[in-house]
Formats: C-alpha cells, structure tokens, sequence
C-alpha cells in the first residue's frame, strides 16, 4: 500500500501514486488526444470549405454537409473537453483522498508526543493545503506530459504525407521538443520556486507583525513597521524578479520558435502558391486546402508545449508538497505489538508496576527516563514531583501508552502494557492534563467525550460536581452552549472544570493527574482540589505535580531529578529523612510566610 | 453577502505610479494579443491572396510578396517579444501590488490594535487576513487585465471585421459578447455557492484537523479518536464533492468556449462565402474571417475559469473592507499639549469604570500610585486585573472617570509619549520570528551589545542565550530555536526593561516559572526598578512583602489595600487567602 512511505524522494513518491491513477490519467490523455484529433479535422473541414468555395466557386448549399461535419466536430471536442476535466479530477480526487487519509493515520500512530510537539496549525495546514496542492500535477501536469509528445507527433505523421517541406520544418523542430520541455521546465521551475518562496516568506512575516501588533504597539514601534513592511516588500521584489527575468526567456525562446516556424510556413506556402518555389509536394501542386490545413496546424503544433509549460508549476509545486507530507509520513511508527490484545484483567482493582523503564529521545543525549522501578498499589495515591524535564511527562505518557519503554516494561495487573487492548485500557483511565482542551461542540458534548452513552442525568451530575454548572447556567444555552475557537470562549479555569466533568463521568478506577490546578487561580484551584479528593476515594492515582501543597495526603512519594528517582517514600518518611524534599518542601512554603 | 464589485475597486484604489506599471502590463499584454491574431490573420489572408494569383503566372509575377512577408516576420517578433515584456512587467506590478497592499492594509489595521481585533486572537483569523490578502494579489493577474484584454481584442477584432462586413462584425461581437461576458458571468453565478460553501468547508476542515490534532491525547484516553476521524472523513468527502462540482463546472464553460469559438467561426464564414459569391467579398477574406476569429478567442479562454473564482475573491475583500471600516476604539493627539512635568510620573485612578460589552469590569476604581511605588494588584483571574494595565496603555479608555499621569489626563498625551512613560508587560507577549537581538532592540534600536547582555543577565537568560550557537544572533519563533514558555516571557520582560520607561506595568511576568527561578527574578526585578513606579499584576500570593502597596481586586471593586504587614493585621480578605495557604503548608 501507499500509506507508508516506502519511496524515499518525492519524485518517486509522487510516480507510486500516479502508477494507483494511471487508469484516470490514462483516460485523461485518450481524451485530451482525441480532442486533439478532431482539431487536426476540423482544420482540415474548414481548409475544404475555403478552398471549395473560393477557389472551386461551389455554391454554399453545395457545401452544407461540410458545415454539417465541422458543427459535428466542434461539438464533439466540446464535450470531450469537459469529460477529460473530469477524469483529471478523479485521477487527483484519489490520490489526494489516499494521501489525507495516509496522513491522518500515520499522524494519529505517531501519537499525542509527536502532535505536542508540533505546532497543530502546521500539521493542518500539511494534511489540507499540501496535499491540496498535489491537485495540479496529477490532473493537469501529467497528462500534459504525455500529450505535448503525442499530439505534436500525430500531426507530423498527417502533415507529413501532404508536403514533405513543411513535415520537414516540423520534424526540425520535433527533436527540439524534449529540449524546449527542458527549457521549459528549469526556467518554470526556477520562477515557480522563487515565487512561492518569496509569497511565503511575505505572508509569513506579515502573520508574524500581525499577531505581534499589540506587542509592536507597547513598544512604540507599530507605525514605523510600515516602512520596514514596505523595504521587506521591496527587497523580495526586486530579488525575485532578477531571478524571474531570465527565467522568463526560456519560455520565450519557445515563443519565437513556434511564431518563426508559423511565419516561415506561411511565407514557404505564400511563395509555392504564387510557384516561386516548387518543391515539397509529391508531384501534385500544394493548392489553397493544403496549405490552409497546414497553417491551420502550425499554432496548434506548439500549443501542447506551450500548454505542459503553464502546467509546470503544478510540478514544482507538487514536489514542495510532497516533500513536506513526506518529513510526516517518513517518521517512524511506533511498532505495534502482536495481536490479538487482551483485556484489562480484574478491571475493577488494578495496580501499576513501572519495572526498569527507560526511554530516551532521539535529539537528547541525556535519557528522559533512566531504569525507573516503582508499584502503584490499587486503590494507593502515588505523587510524582520533580522539577520540569525532570521526566514526569514522560512517565505519564508511558502510563497511557503513548509512548512505548525502549528498556524495561509497564505492568497493569501484571501483565505487560503493550499486550493489553489499548481502547479497554483508555476506558479504565480518567486523565487531566494540565490544559484542558476542549472540541467544537456542546460543553456536553465535550463532558461526554469519553462515554458517549451517558444519560443527560448523568452529565448534569458531573457538570454539578465539578461545578462547571456554576459558569454554565449564566449561558445562553446551559450546558448545551457550543464552546468556539477550541475553548477560547471559556477561560482557563472553566475549561479545566470541563475537564474535570469529563473525568469524573468516566467514572475509571485509575487516576492519572497532571498539575490538574497549573492555570487555577487560588480560589478555583482549592474547588479543584476537593472535587479531586473526592473523586480519588477508592481509586489508583498517579499525581504529577509541582505544587507540594498538594501531595500531603499522598501514599507516596516519589521525586524524580533528571530521569531518576531519587527519593521515594511516604511524604512523613521523606520529611524526617530531611533530604532532598524536605529542602525543596521549606523552599516552597518559605515564601509564604 | 451584499456587496457592490466595487469593494474591489475601493482595495484597489492605488498610488499613480502602481497604476503606471499595471497599465504597462496591460498594454504589453495587448500589443501580444494583437500579435498573436495579426499573425495568423495576415497568413491566412496571405496564403489565400497567393494561392488566387498563383491561378494565372502574370498575377503571380506582379504579387508583391515582400510586404506580406515582413508583416509576417514582424508579428511574429512582436508577439515573442511583447509576451516576454508583459511576463516581466506583470510580475513586477504584481510583486508592487502584494507590497502596496500589505502595507496599505497594515496602516490601517494598526489604530485598530488591540481593541478591535480582539476576535482576532487566534492565529486562524489572522491567518484568513494573510490569505485574503494573497487572494486579493490574484485581482490584476487573473482578472483585471484578462478582462481588458479581452473587451478591447473584442472591439478591435469586431471594429476590423467590420472593415469588411458589418454582418459578419455584429455576428463575431455578440458571439464573443457571449464568450467573453455572459459565459464568465454564468460561471461566476453557477460557481458562486460552490465557491463560498469551498471557503466554509474548508475554514470548517481546517478547524476540525487543529481540534484533532490539540486534542489527540484527549481523544485517545477518552477512545474517542475513531469517532472525530470520522467526522473528518466525513468533511473531507464534502469537500471533494463540491471541488467536484466545481471541476465540472469549469469544464463544462471550457466546453461551451469551444463551442462559441466554433459557431462564431462557422457563421462568418457562411455569411463570407456568400458575399463573396455575390461578389462583394474578395475570396482571400475568407481565410483572413475565419483565422482571425479562431484567433481572437483565444483570449477570451482564460476568462470564464477566473470568474468562477470572482465570489472568493469578493468575498476576500468585502471581509477585509469589513475591518478597516472599524472604528478605533481609542484616538490618539498628534502631538501632546501640555506634556506631564517631568521625572514626576505618579499615577491616579478617578472613579474610573470601564465595561467590555456588557460585562462591567471595572467599577468607580480610585486609585493612586506615589511616584516610585511598587504596587501589588491582586485578584483572582477574570476580575479585571489586566483591564487596569490595558487602560494605562490606553487599549480601551474608560467610559468613566478618568487616568491621570503627573496630574496629566492620559488622553491629552501623543502615542509616543504615552509609551515612552508607560511600558507594558502584556500578559501573552509576542516573540517575532527574528533573532533575539532583534526582538530586544525592537525596544530601543540603538542598545548596543553590551546594553543587551546586561538586560538579559537581569531576567537570567544570559548563560542560556550564551548557550545557544549564534548566541544574540540565534533566530526564535518557527522559522529557528523554539523557547519555553518561560524563556519567551523573560525574553519579553528584558524587552520591557530596556524601554527605560519610568512607569512599568508587568501583567504575571512569573507565570510559568518555578519557584526558585521565580524567588530570583522577582529580586533582581526589585534591585533594578528601584525609583521606578512599578505596577506588578498577579494572581500568585508570593512575593507581595517586597512591594509597597497591595490592592485585592475584586468583581471589578477594591476591597482591601495596604503593605503586606497591615493587610495581615487587618484580619481581612487577604490575610484569609495567605492563611488558607499557610494552613495548607503544615
């Protein structure tokens, strides 16, 4: 299949799928030649008609057939042109639906460390604009390839048996083709790359002043990046156009071949017209039909190329696509472990055992976890505390299988992590993060998201203990309101009671807590934290904090310095250990009083 | 949408000597145009001409071939020559046209900021103006000058036809009438909804993949993925169906061009055959009629494609016409009258109340700040805290009352002077996709390296930026080096610092940081703000003993004021919040 990048250059990459369409595209070329066909007759119908009547003096009603004929022909190009616009469009409809589709799975297997670290907007804009911009090349760019070869070459065969001069002239000119395509293509390669280029780089700077306009303002200087705006602007400009300059005249070295080759046509069939020259013809004189038909031919001789050459930035642009959804699809899935997978065992009380783990990240040269042990008994509260990149987020995306130890193993109930059925053990875990981040939809919705068949009784319930209730009843429509621009309507603190309601409908018997209050004013934080202790009786929780005001009431302890774990034990235990946590303990609540 | 096509005209209303280099391109485009017809029309005329003198060898011997011949030559040099000018000069126009834009569009958006682009927040609507704006670039390439191009080829083919015949002119104009005006405007009302619904679906996808994309962890714990990917398979199948349509529809006035130019042709040639069999039609015009026609649609082919396109852009700048119609919510004086007495900057609140849209935020605040004092506000978040910072900054005024500085009405003072008084620490600070040596000298330009150093020793990110390869040089934001949350507001505060202002206005310049790093930055903060009027709001307890005056805002009201000594003796609201924490610490 084609959702793996196996082909490693975007060139090949974008042949494999024009190989999955070539039916399409195929048909694409059949349609575009034939229409080419029925122009090399209707060339020839209406060289007849002028000859007949001009030179043969045939009475109009005499040549009614031939009008009936051309009438015939033009429709028929007609709706040959329109089908072949729609099989170009199956042939990218497919691949693009393939390659979204590609995207979205490999991103989704790349999984939420990958996403975070990523900004959502770039991966968007890879999985619509980027593969919106492969449109071109396979419903346009490569049946143009085929043709302007093609129908140059059919022509030639037909012109040739009429007058071997002006076969000639073409045929000069037909090995020149790949030359002119070559021509073509560097110099539209080189304008479309520069043009994009600078296009991006413009709006990009401009989205950046624009987003930093309140900034600029506070700092005096929002009037005067007018003109640095303007000499930006310039100096894009004028760079790009001494590179579009030269650019430029590849295609206009076509141009003039194709307006000399018309002009000398014209000029040779003027002057064996009026039998100044007399040559080229196969011992019948050229007359007016063919040297009508010929003339009638020669623009349409370079219009393919001319054609592939305004296709070419579909291309370039293909290529600067493809090698962007390629850095995506390129990245290593995580292996998935064999199949079939297991249910959580005994669901209703379950323990952790983190044995040995180790993990470290690509970029880093320190481990971001290095040979933790621990066990979170059922029902026990486990807190982790650890300065940040000390590797408590690490730990909790371990626990929620998106990420998978290099060393050691994860054991749920004893069985190993990897081997359990991933959506039973996301059913057994209630999660809440430090942002909530909240779906389009209802605030029910959003409370729902982890149970879908909850009774609206029983999301009112939640909403009420986690006092979204509080906010949500001055709401237009309740809890029915639809939250926009992904939770910038609610403030922190209301999405992160969201949150909460979502978590305590799942109703799981694990907790995992990651500095569920980090955005929560004082007062919100204490509500927070009661509904939080509330939710915790009679479950296994696993609590990543920095706040240690928090974790008093903690089974244990377990705190965590570059990767380590260096002290671990209940929280008395540790304070009268007088170590490392009872020095960051008086640091903590020294600044209070 | 109601919207007149001059809303275009209006974006497009340009500084002379823009318009010099657009009507250049035109023009080159239709000295090619003619050209390209000139061309084949003399050729067909030529070949029809010899081929009737060829009949009898004494005509043949009197046919004057030379002129012919160099018209030929010449066309073929001016079409080369006049599409290669046209290329260059389009593409420079339209390279000035996305400057002038931009910049046309920037000035009048900055009055605007922060107030009326509150909405605007988000990247994603900043991103639709961007994108507006490249759309906007399309107007002269794909629309504007095929347009001309093709009514004056119209006439001049029509008014050259007419040379010959005037049936045969009036039958040629109304087909390419059809062609060139009716087809473009069908398309564009066929193609109206389907565009619009593109740029909804598309603005809809587009938020669902980001939502999708934020939200993956949320959606896999709560095994909820399957069913959001759904809903964008869903969306995504929309989308290509009405791409689809669109295609067809494309096609399908691609089709019906062809159709034109073929019957235009055809009928021409019928009513030219029969002039020409009463004689009053010279045989030779034939070839030249039906030649110059074909010719002459050709450049009405690019037409109706771009029309279907005329909805988006409309749309593009009806919305973009939208916001700069928006009145600033705050006008600043040229100049300042009577400027506040200098190096005396106290600050005074009078009943000042302040509501944003219907919710009152601020209530008959009264307040005033010493010159030189630190001052502590306190709230919990959503009490109008920031509101204060934002109205000393004068992104809104107050509806009443009124904010003095020096005895000076804040509103009497020029853009300049206000902030060379007042700087701000906003609470999101933008970092700009340049080096941080840019992003702090955007602050004062002429700080010289040292300046820099010292400033960034004092927010404690000088061994970090000394860390970095390029050091000061090291670019940030997406284009380079990504910064912590906490890096980037430190970065911002050492920005703000070295504004020298003698008021500073810091809105939670800690958040994000940990305790020790926070204890450190608030002590170096106090050390190098000394005689400073300092302005610190936050929602965080710690740290309030070192400042001169506390004030507990809340629901939009003062409730207690004081050092942190007498709001603790005071047994009142604050001394709560601070035993409540104390509490939770034994």
């Amino acid at each position: 299949m084609l959702t793996t990048a196996t082909a490693s250059s975007p060139r090949n990459w974008l042949k494999e799928h024009a190989r999955s369409v070539r039916s399409w595209i195929g048909l694409t070329v059949l349609l575009g030649w034939s229409s080419g066909l029925l122009l090399i007759g209707q060339a020839a119908l209406l060289a007849y008609i002028i000859h007949a009547a001009f030179i043969d003096g045939l009475p109009r009603t005499a040549l009614l057939g031939a009008f009936g004929g051309l009438l015939g022909v033009i429709m028929l190009r007609s709706v040959l042109r329109w089908a072949n616009d729609v099989a170009a469009f199956q042939a990218s409809r497919r691949v693009r639906s393939t390659v979204q589709r590609a995207l979205l799975d490999h991103i989704t297997a790349l999984g939420p460390h990958y996403t975070r670290s990523q900004q959502a907007g770039a991966l968007a804009s890879s999985t619509l604009e980027q593969v919106e911009a492969l449109h071109g090349y396979f419903a346009d760019y490569l049946p143009q390839q085929i043709l302007a070869v093609l129908l140059p070459l059919s022509m030639l065969l037909i012109v040739y048996p009429l007058n071997w001069v002006a076969g000639t002239i073409f045929l000069l000119t037909a090995p020149l083709i790949p030359l002119f395509m070559m021509l073509v293509g560097m110099g539209a390669e080189a304008v479309n790359q520069r043009q994009l280029q600078a296009l991006a780089r413009l709006s990009a700077y401009f989205l950046d002043v624009l987003q930093g306009l309140t900034t600029l303002k506070l700092l005096d200087r929002a009037r005067a990046e007018a003109d640095v705006m303007t000499e930006v602007s310039e100096d894009y400009r004028k760079r790009t156009m001494r590179v579009l300059r030269i650019a430029f005249l590849s295609s206009a070295v076509l141009e003039f071949f194709s307006a000399v080759a018309i002009a000398l046509i014209a000029v040779y069939l003027g002057l064996s017209l009026l039998g100044r020259l007399d040559f080229g013809h196969y011992g019948q004189p050229l007359n007016l039909q063919t040297s009508l038909f010929i003339l009638l031919l020669a623009p349409e001789f370079y219009a393919p190329l001319r054609q592939l050459g305004t296709h070419y930035h579909a291309r370039a642009q293909a290529l600067g696509a493809a090698e962007e959804i390629l850095k995506i699809l390129t990245l290593p899935r995580p292996p998935l472990p064999a199949e079939p997978r297991q249910p959580v065992p005994d669901p209703g009380r379950i323990s952790l055992q983190f044995e040995d783990v180790y993990l470290s990240y690509e970029q880093r040269s320190r481990p971001a976890l290095a040979g933790i042990s621990f066990t979170v008994p059922a029902g026990q509260r486990v807190a982790v505390i650890g300065a940040s990149g000390a590797g408590k987020t690490t730990l909790l995306n371990l626990v929620l299988g998106f990420l998978i130890p290099q060393q050691g193993r994860i054991r749920v109930n004893g069985i190993d992590l990897t081997a359990l059925d991933p959506l039973d053990w996301h059913r057994r875990v209630a999660w809440l993060g430090q942002h909530a981040l909240l779906l389009q939809g209802s605030i029910r919705d959003n409370i729902a998201l982890g149970r879908p068949d909850a009774s609206p009784a029983q999301i009112d319930q939640a909403a009420r203990k986690a006092q979204v209730w509080e906010f949500a009843r001055d709401l237009p429509d309740g809890l029915d309101t639809v939250i926009s621009e992904r939770g910038l309507s609610l403030s922190g603190g209301q999405a992160q009671r969201v949150a909460l309601a979502r978590a305590l409908l799942q109703d799981a018997p694990v907790l995992l807590l990651d500095e569920p209050t980090a955005n929560l004013d004082a007062g919100s934080e204490q509500r927070v934290i009661n509904s939080l202790d509330e939710l915790a009786q009679g479950r296994t929780v696993l609590l990543l904090t920095h706040r240690l005001n928090q974790i008093e009431s903690a089974d244990q302890v377990l705190l965590l310095e570059q990767g380590r774990i260096v002290e671990q034990g209940s929280p008395a235990a540790l304070i009268a250990a007088r170590g490392r946590y009872d020095q960051l303990r008086q640091h903590y609540y020294g600044q209070i009083s | 949408m109601k919207q007149s096509p001059l809303s275009i005209a209006r974006l497009l209303r340009l500084q002379p000597s823009l318009g010099r280099w657009l009507l250049l391109g035109i023009v080159l485009g239709l000295l090619t145009a003619v050209a390209s017809v000139g061309l084949l029309t003399l050729a067909g005329w030529f070949i029809s001409a010899a081929a009737l003198a060829g009949l009898s060898s004494v005509s043949a011997a009197g046919f004057d071939i030379f002129r012919p011949g160099a018209m030929v030559r010449f066309f073929a040099l001016l079409r080369t020559s006049g599409r290669y000018g046209e290329r260059v000069v389009s593409h420079d126009a339209t390279l000035r046209l996305l400057a002038h834009l931009r910049v046309w569009f920037y000035r009048r958006l900055e009055p605007l900021a922060p107030a009326r682009l509150f909405d605007y927040r988000s990247g994603d609507l900043l991103n639709r103006i961007v994108t507006d704006i490249d759309v906007l670039d399309q107007v002269y390439l794909r629309l504007l000058s095929p347009s001309l191009i093709a009514l004056i080829m119209t006439l001049l083919v029509t008014l050259f036809l007419a040379a010959y015949d005037l049936t045969i002119a009036l039958s040629t104009f109304l087909f390419m009438l059809l062609g060139g005006l009716f087809l473009p405007i069908l398309s564009e009302r066929l193609g109206r909804a389907g565009s619009r619904g593109l740029t909804q679906l598309n603005a809809e996808l587009r938020s669902q993949l980001i939502d999708y994309f934020q939200a993956l962890a949320e959606l896999l714990a709560c095994a909820a993925s399957d069913r959001q990917q759904q809903h964008i398979a869903n969306s995504q199948h929309t989308l290509l169906q009405l791409q689809q349509r669109q295609a067809w529809l494309a096609g399908g006035s691609a089709a019906a061009l062809i159709m034109l130019s073929g019957l235009a042709t055809m009928t021409a040639l019928y009513l030219a055959i029969g002039l020409f069999q009463q004689g009053t039609l010279a045989g030779a015009s034939l070839a030249l009629i039906s030649l110059c026609i074909l010719a002459a649609f050709e450049t009405l082919a690019p037409l109706a494609s771009a029309y279907q396109y005329l909805g988006q852009i409309r749309a593009a700048a009806h919305r973009l016409l939208l916001l700069v119609a928006t009145e600033p919510s705050v006008r600043f004086v040229a100049k300042t009258a009577s400027p506040p007495p200098a190096q005396t900057f106290d600050i005074q609140f009078e009943q000042v109340s302040f509501r944003y849209g219907a919710r009152p935020l601020l209530q008959a605040i009264t307040l005033a700040i010493p010159a030189g004092q630190k001052l502590a506000i306190l709230g919990p978040t959503g009490v109008g805290k920031s509101t204060l910072g934002h109205l000393l900054a004068r992104f809104w005024d107050p509806q009443q009352g009124r904010i003095l500085l020096g005895g000076v009405d804040i509103r009497s003072l020029s853009e300049s002077d206000l902030r060379s008084s007042i700087a701000v620490l906003p609470q999101r600070p933008h970092i700009f996709n340049a080096s941080i040596g840019s992003n702090l000298r955007l602050a004062r330009p002429e700080a010289t390296d040292a300046e820099l150093r010292q400033v960034l020793a004092e927010v404690q990110l000088l061994d970090f930026v000394d860390s970095l390869p390029a050091g000061l040089d090291t670019f940030t934001g997406e284009a380079g080096m990504h910064l912590s949350g906490g890096q980037q507001r430190r970065l911002a505060l050492a920005r703000t610092l070295l504004r020298d202002a003698p008021v500073i206005v810091l809105d939670e310049p800690t958040e994000g940081l940990d305790a020790v790093t926070e204890q450190a930055l608030l002590e170096t903060l106090t050390a190098r703000l000394a005689g400073r009027t300092v302005v610190l709001i936050t929602h965080r307890l710690s740290g309030l003993e070192q400042m001169d005056s506390i004030v507990l805002l809340e629901a939009g009201r003062i409730i207690e004021q004081g050092t942190h000594c007498e709001l603790l003796t005071r047994q009142g609201r604050y001394a709560a919040l601070q035993a409540r924490v104390h509490t939770a610490a034994q």
